[in-house]
């Protein structure tokens, strides 16, 4: 009898990266677990959206908060998390030529997190646990659904220190040299902010768990939330980060790009471990309970600091990528290095879609949200799934869906199928989320509440008439969400053909072209500069002043909302 | 991706803390605490009971 030996690496033919065979399944199954997830959670999502609509109020409010439940809990934490575990693995695995430490645990991981989500998911679909993601006592849900919820963080919580693990080893085993890359180090500022999010889930998750099955009295709402939201909302500074990772990886892929500075971004990497987990403070600006001084210090103060680190990542990424394409020859006008980016390639259009929507939607409706006195027009309303959808799904998901046409070949070693399907899909996805995100916003500045199923009031006794264009809104928003629903489809329709029938890449075939280094390809011409007006990226420099007079104007437009609807006299 | 930043020198003090994980670590999670979590209970522990 004959026996193969198959190494325990093989070298990817389409990166050149070495591959590790274990950790490269644990990536596959958090990748398709998270597809599949997203695909159950857009399910839900389109429910809502066409309840939401006010001239289709498709579920009953019954099920309309069950779907809005389920929604929540599998758009914003199962998908996202279970992807994120997946480019953890990578980046510690894959992008340093290394082993995961301890599989075991990674497999524990995964099959907690899978039974956690599960639990949670019986929970929901039971009909007793609607009590959004949230999950504000004294709204109770069934044991199992916190249970569920818990055994899911502590799953994501042991990925972490897998992936700090697989760090320790790779320094050990000197699989690399001098600091980390980048986007690896990208990947510790994400897992640094889950462990603080995962033990802020765990210290209140757990007492209420206890509440659920009668072993403890009390639990107190006000203290519920604090600690809630430094689950809830950090959990989504973890997609920020993991998101803005992306890009770079995305941009040094494309275009053969090196960020700008890279001290001045680890330095913006720094300020996101040290502050962007306060931004959890602007859920808790209409509470009675908290001082102005907590509120403005978490909101007003240190959050800047974590806006100026996207500021700095927002420009460094786009400009890096300028200077690449200037390099290698497109350096004439102002935006000629954009206007010749590879459009049709899905990787570079849904990272660079994914780029500017988050900035000017997701970004500036955060920053202009956290505002004390602004908070107030808008708090509980609409635009809070306006804004986060701009981050979430404009930016995040966007990102997400980007990387995955690399990963495909790399990972799951087949080409991408559907081609066609993929070049339009960014494009789908972004037209409808981002309109989605600035109509409901729209809708939100005019009052209309959030999680509710009718907004028409019809048959209440308070009923409360809002403007026709706030229903206008409601029904553009929803009908874009529903765009958005189908670009998500073609996304795993894609993503499920890719895998089980796009064409195999062979280990022993021969390498793919490699995109040049920009800076090799510019010392091959000779020149000595780049760029106009003394700038290496001055097309980028104009994005930017954009971007800020739209804060600016964004800002004071709102105050100037705020001054009509507190009437003095 | 990025070039690992390497050299025969000294590393920076500030190069030393962004290579050192635990550190970060440990900060990453502090300052929040802290920051977030610890001041804002003590303010709802410090609301005054009614009469």
């Amino acid at each position: 009898m004959s026996t193969t030996t198959i190494s325990e690496y093989r070298v990817d033919p389409v990166s050149g990266l070495k591959i590790n065979r274990t950790a490269n399944t644990l990536v596959k199954w958090n990748a398709f677990a998270a597809v599949v997830f997203l695909l159950v959670g857009g399910l839900f999502g389109l429910g809502v959206a066409l309840t939401r609509m006010p001239s289709v109020q498709l579920l009953s409010p019954e099920l309309f908060y069950m779907a809005l439940t389920a929604h929540g809990l599998v758009n914003l934490a199962v998908w996202i998390i279970f992807f994120e575990m997946a480019v953890l693995y990578f980046l510690g695995a894959h992008v340093l030529g290394n082993r995961l430490a301890t599989p075991r645990w990674a497999w524990t991981q995964f099959w907690l997190m899978l039974v956690g989500a599960a639990m949670v998911a019986v929970a929901v679909l039971g009909g007793n646990s609607s009590v959004m993601m949230t999950s504000y006592v004294p709204l109770t849900a069934e044991p199992h659904f916190y249970l569920g919820l818990i055994l899911f963080a502590v799953g994501a919580l042991i990925g972490c220190f897998v992936f700090l693990g697989t760090l320790v080893i790779a320094k050990r085993e000197k699989t690399y040299s001098g600091s980390l890359p980048l986007v690896v180090f990208g990947g510790v500022t994400a897992t640094i902010i889950a462990v603080f999010t995962i033990v802020s889930g765990a210290l209140i998750l757990i007492p209420t768990f206890l509440w659920s099955v009668g072993l403890i009295e009390h639990i107190d709402p006000m203290m519920y939330r604090v600690v809630w939201w430094g689950f809830g909302h950090s959990s989504q500074q973890i997609n920020v980060v993991t998101h803005i990772s992306i890009w770079y990886l995305i941009s040094s892929l494309v275009f053969g790009a090196k960020p700008m500075s890279e001290k001045v971004s680890r330095g913006a990497f720094l300020l996101y471990i040290l502050f962007l987990q306060l931004g959890s403070a602007h859920h808790l600006l209409s509470d009675p309970g908290l001082t102005s001084a907590w509120k403005i210090f978490n909101t007003s103060y240190m959050i800047y600091l974590a806006v100026l680190a996207s500021m700095i990542h927002g420009l460094t990424v786009p400009g890096s990528i300028e200077v690449a394409q200037r390099k290698k020859g497109l350096d004439a006008g102002l935006f000629t290095w954009l206007r010749k980016a590879p459009w049709g390639n899905p990787i570079f259009s849904g990272m660079f879609l994914s780029l500017v929507g988050f900035g000017f939607i997701g970004g500036i409706t955060g920053v202009v949200m956290s505002v004390e006195q602004i908070n107030m027009i808008i708090h509980n309303t609409m635009y809070l799934p306006g804004h986060f959808h701009g981050t979430l799904v404009v930016g995040t998901t966007m990102a997400f869906m980007a990387v995955t046409y690399w990963l495909i070949p790399v990972v799951f070693q087949r080409k991408i199928a559907l081609a066609g399907m993929a070049k339009w899909q960014p494009y789908v996805f972004s037209l409808g989320a981002w309109v989605f995100s600035i109509a409901l916003m729209g809708a939100g500045t005019m009052g209309v509440q959030r999680r509710h199923a009718d907004i028409t009031f019809a048959g209440q006794p308070l009923a409360y008439q809002y403007p026709e264009i706030a229903k206008g809104l409601m029904d553009i928003g929803e009908i874009f969400g529903v765009i958005m629903s189908v670009g998500a489809v073609m996304f795993i329709v894609i993503v499920l053909a890719s895998i089980f029938t796009g064409e195999r890449i062979a280990e022993d075939s021969a390498p793919w072209p490699k995109v040049e280094d920009a800076d090799v390809v510019f010392e091959k011409t000779g020149k000595k500069h780049i760029g106009i007006w003394g700038m290496e990226a001055p097309g980028t420099f104009v994005l930017a002043m954009i971007l800020f007079a739209t804060i600016i104007l964004y800002y004071f437009i709102n105050f100037k909302y705020l001054s009509t609807v507190w009437g003095m006299s | 991706m990025s070039e690992p930043i390497s050299g025969d020198v000294e590393p920076h003090a500030m190069q030393k803390l962004l290579d050192n994980n635990w550190i970060l670590l440990v900060l990453g999670v502090a300052v929040p605490a802290v920051f977030y979590t610890l001041w804002g209970l003590w303010n709802i522990i410090n609301i005054p009971m009614a009469p």
